[in-house]
């Protein structure tokens, strides 16, 4: 007993170094015994180890003092998000990337055989890169679109809105409250063929206009590339919206005047001062849009056709209906990675953290 | 008040007034302000004093009346083409520009040649003592920092005026009291008319030329802080600017320049009295500063003194404050020498407070209630 | 997207594209609520429950004075039946029972109602029970093209549920005269407003009839390739509008479709208040299909589920469900019963083909499992998810 007691009082002086160790520890056993890494008797083992490692670093907090309790604390304190982290992000992760390089032994087995399997990768690729192409297309576009709509609705609601800014906002926000699904297909009904916005257009002749520049196509304003863009440019809309505004709200507008004071024009006081104060707006929301958008399957298949599919919904077609959960964790991967690079390459060029 | 288009006269206000809506918040002010000058406007919060300030910036019209900047009327010119630059009560600094993009702002819009800004700018930045800190970011600045640097935005544009706008309130006392010196200092350096809006009587008195005292959208009075402090207009005034004994009481003849006044505690004193025409049996108060009175065991000459008990006493160093209670029950404030006391003077006993009859002065009407005497002591001892 | 529900009034059936919509993307409520659930079957020979998951408003229920057929069972037999409505899609039911059955686990359900390709699929697999023939005597009631048919060559593992036809469907407000052929869905006049089934053997067998090649004969892929060649041609031109699942009916009734393969018993509610939409089996011919009831492996109250299948296989019974359903009964005698119940319907082409138009219906082949999987991967590339 006394031998443990010198001990944990030897190793209390480096306690934030095993501290650290058995955080380390514990995720790697957390993250194995989530992606079924192990199972049976060594799941089991690796249960005890997690649990040792725990009480060892109880018992050290306790029996070392002050000192080694406060350099301890904020491993503890870790604790949860390590464990959230650990469960519910790096073991699902873990997974798909192991499903994306298996090989299953035939079509319905439930099993699948670890076999380094970049075939999947390859096909995911050749099989889909329309798909990714729409995907990325589409999802930029829409971005594009929701910040030119977003953004100056935003202003006026942040710096014209009065005493009404939280009805306007609550305007803007209301719809989404109801099901994305519903609000999808309630657009396929606004823009069928016989519905009351192509035949207002054809009414005023504007369907021509319309076709030319591609946005209709044979008299269909539904099923068409646009009505996709359209519908995921609606649906991310708040997800603009409500960061800019954000930003914009916190703009003193003192700092306007202060423009104006010296001696810059409306416009100049615009490009100058509000501008840059609401690109953290900008930057948050078009992260915002343009992820859950790439990624996005419902507004391609209810106001798409069969030459607008999305990523998403080869994903889930790859899934649910195809049984081929490796080719679909391939293509899940190639698009969680290539968002990711995107938006790290976005973050480089214009991440804006001293604004913060 | 209201001099006519004088050339040295940087801005005239002629009979500005702002509403909204059935709410005055400036009332008929004006008056002007000459080339150089150090100009206050003081009052309590809410009497319209940034109202005023904004219809001189522009960023307000005045519902009525016109805005006379160097001469011209610019009542419905737009605050970017005014030639006068305002320092902001938050300073208003731009966050994401740094110290010297926030000072060649100004400049900038100019569209100056950017060699021209360089060296104006670091100039600028010179006079305020902030060349070292020309690639910080605000936020990476203190308060006094901060200050300076709206300052040297709004002068490096060589306005015709600069408003400022209670510029030194966010700041702690110590660096107000740097900054109060500070900005005198600037502004003899620059020679540029300020317009210097405060809440702070104390900071006005220091630091101005002159002072225009507001209450409830009126400009009460305007003068130089010496004027102001001796002969103030009005009860508001004497009691805003420092502290002040006001004893209610009658006018009950004329003496020379001088008035007696019966008071209502029955004491009958001489007091001096200028501006308004008093006739006998008109309301007045006489006001006293409480450094101005001294204890006595007796009253020695009739008219020069009241007696009333002593019902506080706190030796502060240099001085003692007294607390004396008339018996209409007015508290009388009196700051004396410390050694001035005597082993008479003490508390529950009743004692006598007199004074030289010129340091009374005359004031129509009478106080709110019995005693409503200001007492700021900082005020006092900075003042003394 | 394979959901067949049927129901006599539009409110129902605009309800199910609703929640044939949400079961596409994955997000079925009764799946999940039949996967949830628990059900009081504790197993023994004395068990009074059996449970059948079903797809949606596929039976007829107990409304106003009328008992549904699950409660007529159960004055009948004593034996309560936990009814759900957990199918929504043959696929994704799949995906969401393989785990179980694939690792030799039971599942909740005693009956479960694939349709016919599926059933194939799971007996193949071992995962389905065999049905105490003995017990259920109407066997003899089931009608002839059912009995040992090509996805249950021994008739061992299923009974039919409900069978139907598919043809095309079309709206004569859009299409301005009557169609008949299967080349019409390929005809440049309707570009961009034909719809297709996601249910790859309607789409491709009748697209193969039209071709002249026989659905019920294919071995391989070879034999399908012309069809798959057709369709991914006419998907290039735009002249596909969509791949749709059940929710087709609102495209063609709104106009969005000129005209699409469609299932006859839709076209037999929508025509009610919507005349202008049309079904026809086209000169070529149509395909043929059926919903079957079968016992998954390790099934738990295996008698009890041939005492209802027994039930179902009575004529009186049966016509009651196709009143409702409408779609085609396997149960003989059924016309004959509801005749005295609902002539109308019981002259109904659309319920009772006639001989000749029988004999140009067929059923697609069952598919070897390598065969099948290229020709969902062929399919699933062309639909473009
Ligand atoms: N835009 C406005 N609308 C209505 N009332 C205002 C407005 N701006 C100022 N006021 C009112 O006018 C009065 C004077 O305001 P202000 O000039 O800001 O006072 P201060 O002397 O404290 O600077 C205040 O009572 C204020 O409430
Ligand atoms: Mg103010």
């Amino acid at each position: 007993m006394t031998t443990a007691v010198t001990a944990s009082r030897r190793i209390s002086t480096n306690a934030d170094r095993v501290g650290l160790g058995a955080m380390l520890v514990a995720a790697v056993c957390l993250i194995a015994l989530g992606a079924r890494w192990v199972s049976g008797p060594a799941a089991s083992v690796l249960l005890l180890v997690l649990a040792l490692v725990l009480i060892g670093v109880l018992v050290l907090a306790l029996r070392g003092g002050p000192e080694a309790r406060r350099l301890l604390a904020p491993y503890g304190l870790l604790k949860p998000g390590m464990l959230w982290l650990a469960l519910f992000f790096l073991a699902p992760v873990w997974s798909l990337l192991r499903i994306s390089l298996s090989t299953k032994p035939s079509r319905f087995s439930v099993d699948y055989n670890f076999t380094w399997a970049f075939e999947n990768y390859s096909n995911a690729f050749k099989d889909f890169g329309t798909q990714f192409q729409h995907a990325f297309v589409y999802a930029a576009i829409a971005t594009v679109l929701t910040v030119l709509i977003g953004y100056p609705l935003a202003y006026v609601i942040a710096f014209r809105g009065g005493r009404y800014k939280n009805i306007l906002l609550g305007m803007v926000v209301i719809p989404f409250f109801t099901s994305y699904l519903i609000r999808t297909i309630a657009w396929s009904t606004i823009l069928a063929d016989r519905g009351f916005v192509v035949r207002t257009f054809d009414a005023v002749g504007l369907v021509q206009v319309l076709e030319w520049l591609h946005i209709m196509d044979n008299g269909k304003l539904l099923n068409t590339p646009a009505a996709v863009i359209g519908g995921l440019t609606y649906n991310f809309l708040p997800f603009m919206l409500l960061p800019i505004y954000v930003s914009l709200e916190k703009i003193d507008t003192n700092l306007v005047d202060a423009a104006g004071d010296l001696y810059s024009s409306a416009a100049r006081a615009f490009r100058k001062v509000v501008l840059p104060l609401s690109v953290p707006g900008v930057f948050a929301g078009t992260l915002l849009t343009f992820i859950p958008a790439a990624g996005d399957f419902v507004n391609a298949q209810f106001l798409g056709n069969p030459n607008t599919t999305m990523i998403g919904n080869s994903i889930q077609d790859q899934f649910l209906k195809q049984n081929n959960y490796p080719v679909a964790s391939a293509m899940s991967a190639v698009l969680m990675f290539s968002i990711a690079s995107l938006v790290l390459i976005y973050t480089k060029i214009f991440g804006t953290e001293d604004l913060a | 008040m209201g001099e006519s288009a004088n050339p040295k006269n940087v801005i005239e206000l002629d009979h500005i007034s702002k509403t909204y809506g059935d709410f005055v918040a400036v009332h008929d002010a004006n008056f002007s302000i000459a080339t150089g000058e150090f100009f206050a406007m003081l009052g309590p919060s809410g009497c319209g004093k940034t109202t005023t300030l904004k219809m001189i910036a522009g960023f307000e019209q005045p519902t009525s009346g016109r805005v006379m900047l160097d001469g011209v009327d610019v009542s419905s010119v737009p605050p970017y083409k005014r030639n006068v630059n305002t320092v902001f009560q938050q300073y208003a600094l731009f966050p994401h520009m740094t110290v010297f993009d926030n000072v060649a702002f100004g400049p900038r819009s100019k569209k100056i040649d950017e060699k021209k800004i360089r060296t104006s700018v670091m100039e600028m930045l010179e006079i305020v003592r902030l060349s070292d800190f020309a690639a910080r970011k605000p936020t990476q600045l203190s308060g006094g920092q901060q200050q300076r640097v709206a300052l040297a935005r709004a002068l490096v544009n060589y306005p015709s005026a600069l408003l400022l706008d209670e510029p030194l309130a966010a700041l702690d006392l110590k660096l107000r009291e740097a900054m109060q010196i500070e900005l005198k200092r600037i502004q003899r350096e620059v020679g540029i008319s300020f317009i210097f809006v405060t809440h702070d009587q104390g900071e006005a008195l220091t630091m101005s030329d002159r002072i225009a005292v507001m209450s409830q959208g009126h400009v009460e009075q305007i003068g130089t802080p010496e004027e102001i402090y001796r002969t103030p207009s009005s009860l508001f005034v004497a009691g805003f600017i420092g502290s002040a004994n006001l004893l209610p009481g009658t006018v009950e003849s004329r003496d020379g320049d001088y008035l007696v006044v019966r008071l209502r505690v029955g004491a009958i004193v001489r007091a001096s009295a200028t501006g308004t025409a008093f006739s006998v049996g008109d309301k007045v108060s006489v006001m006293l500063r409480p450094e101005r009175i001294k204890p006595a065991a007796t009253v020695e000459v009739q008219g020069r003194g009241i007696e009333g008990l002593l019902t506080d006493l706190v030796f502060q160093g240099a001085t003692a404050r007294l607390i004396v209670r008339l018996d209409d029950g007015t508290e009388m404030t009196c700051l004396a020498d410390s050694s001035a006391t005597m082993p008479q003077i003490a508390l529950g006993r009743r004692i006598a407070i007199t004074w030289d009859s010129d340091c009374g002065f005359v004031l129509n009407g009478w106080p709110d209630k019995a005693g409503a005497n200001t007492t700021d002591i900082d005020h006092i001892e900075s003042t003394l | 997207m394979n959901d067949r529900p049927m129901s006599r009034n539009m409110t129902r059936r605009q309800f199910l594209a609703r929640s044939g919509a949400l079961g596409a993307v994955g997000i079925s409520l009764p799946a999940l609520l039949a996967a949830c659930g628990g059900s009081d079957s504790a197993g023994g020979a004395a068990s009074t429950t059996v449970s059948f998951d079903n797809w949606p408003l596929y039976i007829d229920p107990t409304e106003d004075s009328a008992l549904g057929t699950v409660d007529r069972f159960a004055e009948a037999t004593g034996i309560t039946m936990n009814y759900t409505e957990g199918y929504n899609d043959n696929n994704e039911y799949f995906a969401k029972i393989q785990p179980l059955l694939g690792n030799g686990k039971t599942i909740e359900a005693d009956i479960i109602a694939p349709t016919f390709w599926m059933a194939g699929r799971l007996i193949s697999l071992g995962w389905a029970e065999k049905l105490p023939l003995a017990d259920i005597p109407n066997m003899a009631n089931i009608t002839d093209g059912f009995v040992n048919p090509p996805w249950d060559p021994t008739g061992e593992y299923s009974m039919p549920w409900q069978a139907g036809m598919a043809g095309i469907a079309y709206n004569i407000d859009v299409t301005g005269r009557e169609l008949n052929s299967v080349e019409e869905l390929f005809n440049p006049e309707f570009k961009g407003k034909i719809g297709m089934l996601t249910e790859m053997r309607d789409t491709i067998g009748l697209i193969a009839m039209g071709l002249g090649i026989d659905p019920s004969t294919i071995a391989s892929f070879d034999d399908a390739a012309p069809a798959f060649e057709k369709l991914a041609k006419a998907k290039a031109d735009g002249q596909i509008r969509q791949f749709t699942g059940n929710d087709y009916t609102d495209d063609l009734v709104s106009g969005n479709f000129a005209a699409c393969i469609g299932w006859s018993g839709d076209v037999l509610q929508l025509g009610k208040d919507s005349p202008n939409i049309r079904f026809v089996i086209p000169e070529e011919g149509g395909t043929r299909w059926a919903d079957v009831m079968m016992l998954p492996k390790g099934v738990k109250n295996s008698a009890n589920a041939a005492k209802w299948m027994n039930f179902c296989f009575d004529p009186v019974q049966a016509a009651l469900i196709t009143q409702y359903v409408q779609y085609l009964s396997p149960v003989k005698g059924v016309r004959e019963e509801l005749a005295k119940i609902n002539p109308e319907l019981a002259d109904n082409q659309l319920l009772f083909p006639d001989d000749a138009t029988s004999a140009r219906l067929r059923a697609f082949a069952t598919l070897t499992e390598d065969v099948e999987a290229k020709f969902d991967e062929e399919f699933s590339a062309i639909t473009g998810a």
